[in-house]
Order: structure tokens, then C-alpha cells, then sequence
């Protein structure tokens, strides 16, 4: 399967009305979201510097995406966003803006207005998806900007992989990748999600992600940033169901002067709901790394286990890292715990290795690969783990 | 890879304090490691044994206040870890250290290469066989009484101290070392344990005749299963005697306090 080849481009974002939105299903929704993204002012973010960003001069880019997946079996419908709204309509209107609300910020709003690149997903009942779908993302050039859209729907008792890349080129000017998912993993479904940002410089990745997890539903999500100038990632898995479970991981590597930020919240509202999270992240040169994770245990969600971890490994004096790790509990039979750590690469570890014949330069390779091991081993397929091995590498 | 050429380990009036203490822990060491000799260097507690240990492998947290060390005509002392190791210095530690994330397999394949490696050739060209490098591994630890699971686990993470030694000693058969320095290989081991590492490291010595062998240790016993032929005693940051193998029986029989007295005098 592959998308609508060549490019096409809109005028700038500041140029646009609602005469240039696409005359499909969700129209109306599309002409509230541009209005509502014209009126919000940029968020003031603490740990995301936008004062040289503006979308206003970047002009909304199409056919920037590709998808990789074997021919649709057992009634399981992929098609690329657009054309998921002229065939299955009733689908993505459902769905749309359900899990991301469309007035979040003005990107996300943006998006919603915008979107056409991307993906939609809806896997029937009972019906387990043997291979991964892929899907791929090109910011063609500065001065443009893209609007990613995922939808996946998991009926019950089914099960999908899904792995996403947002990529560039080094660009000369600034660019924008504005990316929304939307997971559904209805009752006792598994979504097993991958998102990667391998942006080049002058790029920025703004962006909200969603799941929705139904009665002993699961999923299983990684991401991972190691590309962009900027990149803010507001992120959400709501713990509906009863016996619903998350377990979610974060890889992040911030070099030069890279400002990278996932905010991830997992809440606990159906009866005894499990999360486990683990994240780590390795800084150097003078970037600037965040961690922005919660836990957030609602009323009546009792029998909660929840545990949140993350690392922060510092490879360079100026580098910089945040961890903010939150805890908000409203029930009160819960376990949940959090713990954070960051620390420079140990000296004892460097030097056993060197005194095995490894340069000081292999022997902190091996110790910063040996540090995001406890997130890349735990990989389900081999070929991205594989491409998170060489992403972290090419960063060293 | 560095294999026995038969040159001494030369350490002359070798003075080393740690970093940032004012306070000197070797006083002047002279002795000489001959090629395919053991020596053992025994000592009590805080003598400097583990300093020397460290100081010769290149431990940045020991600072050499005067003195050199000299191998194969070149003053070691001068040389990063890395650069030590692969002129052929090897010390199996007394305190191994983990490191999360980086399997034993991977870790001595990269360490193996490294000493493989050559100026102005391709690592493509030089690097170990991966067949080759898994014979030679499976054999190594098979010789150490290792099962082959060992290989993928994270280096010394969740070892046991005997699982320790042997790995140490198994980085040691590895790497085929031309001078072999031993800090208290024999401590937290139990007798089984102890056999199998002795085994270990008597059996790289046979098969390199020519390595030089510093066994460092606090106890004799370790030196009923490698003999030495020669036995130096460390006292304050000093050789301050030297001897055959009956130095060490005597040293077990009656510790180290009358070698105390005879040297700095009766200060009790």
C-alpha cells in the first residue's frame, strides 16, 4: 500500500481561512478547530522555549506519508487519513477528537483543522494482526509544516502493532511537525504503539497523544526522540477499563542545543488498573532534556498499582536534564511509586572497561548503550530495535 | 594481541599517593616482575597492596608522585588504561564492576578486537571472526566452569563474588596477557571456587609460558594452588622483604608482626 504520491502545498498558515479546509466528513469540525487555533495565543510552556517559533509563516504541506503494511486481512481496514474519511466516514467521525480534544493548544487544533497525512486503523473483533504496520512521515523542507493524524481502533479482543517515524532532512529554515494520535484499545484489545522523532536540525516536533484503554485492555507504548531543535509532546493514557494495564517507555538523546520534552500522564480511573513507566534519557554538549511524567489515580480507582522511573544520564557538564515526576492519588487502595535518578557516566565503570583494552570513546559508547538497554531490550521486534540502537549511536 | 615476549615489569622507587589526599601510600616500591615468573605480594590490610594494584593498571584516581614503571622499554606510567592493556597488562580486580546493559559476550568481543586492533588497518580486517570468537569463548569458559548462559548475562550484574573472579579470570584467558596482575582473587571465594580460578589461571599460564604473573594477596592460601617463586612483602607502601615460597608458609604461621618488629622496630 502507498500514499497519494507528490506534494502538495496551502499558503502559509497566517493566510488561511476557512475556504481552504477540505469539504470532507468532518468539515464542520475542521472550520471550529480553525477558528479556535486562530484564536489561542501559543501556550507559555516552562520547559519549552517558543519564543523564536511561529507557525504563522509555515505553509501546511500533503503527501508527506507512507505506509507500510500487508494487504488488509480478516476485515481490518488501513488507509492513509484521507482516504479513511471518504471511505469509512462513519469511522473516523466517531473517533475523531475523542481522545485528543480538538481545542487542547493551538497545534493541536491546527492539526485537527488540517490533517489529511496519516493514519487511519480499525481492526475488527477477535482479530489479531500478525505483522506491524508502518508508517512513515517526511518533513519535505524549512518553512513547511506537517500535520500528522493516527487513529487506532482496536475492537475487542484484538491486536495491532504500529510503528510511526517523524523524519527530516537537516533543514535550512525552520519546520514543523504537528503530530496527534488517537488509540482506542477496547476491551481486552492490545495496542502496542511505537512513535520515533528523528527530525533534523530546525525542526519542531508539537504534539499531543492519546489512548483510551477499555476493561482489561492493554497497551504497550514506546517512544522515542533523538531529532528536532525543540520538540514538547503532551501524552495521555487513560485507564478506563477495569483490569486495564499500560506499560509505556521513553527513550530520549539531546545533543548540540536540542530542547526535548515528553510530558507523559497515565491515569488510573476503572478498578485495579496497572501502569509501569520507564523512560531514560541522555543529554550532552548544552541541550536540555525533560522528563514531565504523572500519575494521576482518580477517585474509586482502587486496586491501582502504578510505578513510574525514569534516568537521566549526563554526558557533558552543560547538558541539562528536568525530571519531574508527579503523583496525585484520590483513591486509597493503591500502590504506586515513583523514582528518579541522573548522574554523570561512573568513572569506576569507565575505567574497568578502559583497563580491558577499550578506548575512553568505545568504552562510554558501550556504557550510554548499556544505559538505554533497560528500554531497548525491551523492543518487541527486532528490526526497531535494531533502528533505536543505530538512532542512539548516531548520536554518540 | 600482545603475547608473551618474555620482557620484565620494571617498577622502580614507584611513589603514589590518591588524588587529592596529602598522604603518601607508596613510600618507594622497587621489584621487578620477571617474564614467565609468579610473584606474590603479600601483605596486611592498608599496606598498599590494592594501590599498586591499581596504580599499575591505571586507575586516574592514583596519583604518581615519582618513579616509573617500566615495560618492554617504555615507561608505562605515561600510558592510558586502554594503552596498558593492550601492551599487554591485564589486572583481574578485586572489586569487579557492573555495568547494566552490556553483555559479557559483547563486552569481551569488543575488548578482544580492541587488542586485535592496528594502526592503519581496517577494525573490519583485524576484528576476531564471530565463529572464532564463539569457539574461543565457549572454551575459555568451559575451562572456568561456566555454563553458556553466563555470556549473555550483564556484565557482573547480580554475580555472586565467586561469579566475579571467574569472570575476571575469564577476561584474563581471553585476552592472553603478558603480565598478569591478580588483586585478591582469592577473597569471598569459597575452596571449590578458589580451585576452578587457581585452575583457570595456571592453565593461561601454561598455555603462555612466558607470562609474567603479580599475584596479590592478604592470605596463603591462594598460593597452595599457584605457586610463586617469589614472595615480596608490602609494609607501609615498602617491599620490605623478600624470599621463596617458605616466606609465605612462614608469614601464615606466624602473620606479620614479627616481620614489623624486625623492620620498624618493636612499636606497639
Amino acid at each position: 500500500m502507498s500514499a497519494k504520491s507528490g506534494l502538495q502545498t496551502l499558503p502559509s498558515i497566517r493566510g488561511l481561512t476557512a475556504e481552504a479546509l477540505e469539504a470532507d466528513a468532518i468539515r464542520e469540525q475542521r472550520r471550529t478547530s480553525l477558528a479556535t487555533a486562530q484564536q489561542l495565543p501559543l501556550p507559555v510552556w516552562r520547559r519549552t522555549d517558543l519564543k523564536d517559533f511561529t507557525l504563522d509563516g509555515l505553509r501546511p504541506v500533503y503527501g508527506s506519508v507512507e505506509i507500510e503494511a500487508s494487504a488488509a486481512e480478516q476485515g481490518v481496514y488501513i488507509a492513509d487519513f484521507q482516504t479513511a474519511l471518504e471511505q469509512r466516514a462513519d469511522l473516523v467521525v466517531r473517533y475523531f477528537g475523542t481522545a485528543v480534544k480538538s481545542d487542547h493548544n493551538t497545534f493541536v487544533a491546527y492539526n485537527a483543522a488540517l490533517a489529511q497525512d496519516g493514519i487511519v486503523i480499525h481492526v475488527p473483533r477477535n482479530v489479531e494482526l500478525a505483522e506491524p504496520i508502518r508508517v512513515r512521515y517526511q518533513l519535505p523542507a524549512g518553512d513547511h509544516v506537517i500535520f500528522p493524524r493516527t487513529l487506532i481502533v482496536a475492537e475487542a479482543n484484538s491486536r495491532v502493532t504500529v510503528v510511526e517515524e517523524f523524519r527530516s532532512d537537516d533543514l535550512e529554515s525552520y519546520g514543523a511537525v504537528v503530530p496527534v494520535a488517537e488509540l482506542f484499545s477496547n476491551d481486552g484489545a492490545e495496542i502496542r504503539f511505537i512513535s520515533l522523532q528523528t527530525l533534523g536540525r530546525n525542526a519542531y516536533q508539537l504534539g499531543a497523544q492519546r489512548a483510551v484503554v477499555g476493561r482489561d485492555a492493554r497497551v504497550w507504548w514506546l517512544v522515542g526522540a533523538v531529532g528536532a531543535n525543540v520538540q514538547h509532546m503532551d501524552m495521555e493514557a487513560a485507564l478506563e477499563g477495569n483490569g486495564s494495564g499500560l506499560e509505556w517507555y521513553g527513550f530520549t538523546f539531546g545533543t548540540g542545543t536540542q530542547q526535548l520534552l515528553w510530558a507523559p500522564t497515565v491515569k488510573h480511573i476503572g478498578l485495579s488498573t496497572e501502569a509501569q513507566i520507564d523512560w531514560r534519557s541522555a543529554v550532552a554538549d548544552t541541550a536540555y532534556v525533560v522528563f514531565d511524567g504523572m500519575i494521576d489515580i482518580e477517585k474509586g480507582a482502587q486496586g491501582t498499582n502504578s510505578d513510574l522511573r525514569d534516568a537521566a544520564l549526563h554526558l557533558s557538564d552543560k547538558a541539562r536534564s528536568d525530571s519531574i515526576p508527579g503523583l496525585e492519588i484520590d483513591a486509597n487502595e493503591v500502590k504506586a511509586g515513583h523514582g528518579s535518578t541522573s548522574g554523570q557516566i561512573d568513572e569506576e565503570q569507565l575505567f574497568y572497561l578502559m583497563a580491558r583494552g577499550l578506548s575512553r570513546e568505545v568504552a562510554t559508547q558501550m556504557i550510554v548503550l548499556g544505559f538505554f538497554s533497560a528500554v531497548v531490550e525491551r523492543i518487541p521486534l527486532d528490526d526497531v530495535q535494531e533502528r533505536v540502537l543505530e538512532l542512539i549511536q548516531a548520536k554518540m | 594481541m600482545a603475547n608473551g615476549n618474555g620482557s620484565n615489569l620494571e617498577i622502580r622507587d614507584l611513589r603514589v599517593q590518591i588524588e587529592g589526599e596529602d598522604r603518601e601510600i607508596l613510600k618507594g616500591i622497587n621489584l621487578t616482575v620477571e617474564a614467565g615468573k609468579i610473584h606474590a605480594i603479600m601483605g596486611p590490610n592498608g599496606s598498599g597492596k590494592s594501590t599498586l594494584a591499581y596504580t599499575l593498571a591505571g586507575h586516574p584516581r592514583y596519583e604518581v608522585l615519582d618513579g616509573e614503571v617500566l615495560y618492554n622499554g617504555e615507561n608505562i606510567l605515561e600510558m592510558e588504561a586502554d594503552e596498558r592493556s593492550k601492551a599487554g597488562i591485564f589486572l583481574a580486580f578485586q572489586y569487579p564492576v557492573s555495568v547494566a546493559g552490556v553483555s559479557v559476550a559483547n563486552f569481551l568481543r569488543a575488548a578482544v578486537n580492541a587488542h586485535r586492533a592496528e594502526e592503519g588497518k581496517d577494525v573490519r580486517q583485524t576484528a576476531i571472526p564471530v565463529a572464532e570468537y564463539r569457539r574461543l569463548l565457549n572454551e575459555r569458559m568451559k575451562l572456568l566452569d561456566m555454563s553458556p548462559e553466563f555470556a549473555r548475562r550483564y556484565l557482573n550484574e547480580g554475580f555472586s563474588g565467586g561469579e566475579k573472579k571467574r569472570l575476571e579470570i575469564l577476561q584474563m584467558a581471553m585476552l592472553q596477557p603478558s603480565v598478569a596482575i591478580l588483586d585478591e582473587t582469592d577473597s569471598g571465594l569459597d575452596i571449590d571456587a578458589l580451585r576452578i580460578v587457581a585452575n583457570g589461571v595456571n592453565t593461561v599460564k601454561q598455555q603462555n609460558p612466558n607470562m609474567g604473573v603479580l599475584v596479590i594477596t592478604h592470605y596463603q592460601r591462594l598460593l597452595d594452588y599457584i605457586k610463586p617463586d617469589v614472595v615480596h612483602v608490602l609494609m607501609d607502601g615498602k617491599i620490605v622483604r623478600e624470599g621463596g615460597p617458605e616466606l609465605a608458609l612462614e608469614l601464615e604461621d606466624k602473620g606479620y608482626d614479627w616481620i614489623r618488629e624486625e623492620v620498624f622496630g618493636n612499636v606497639s
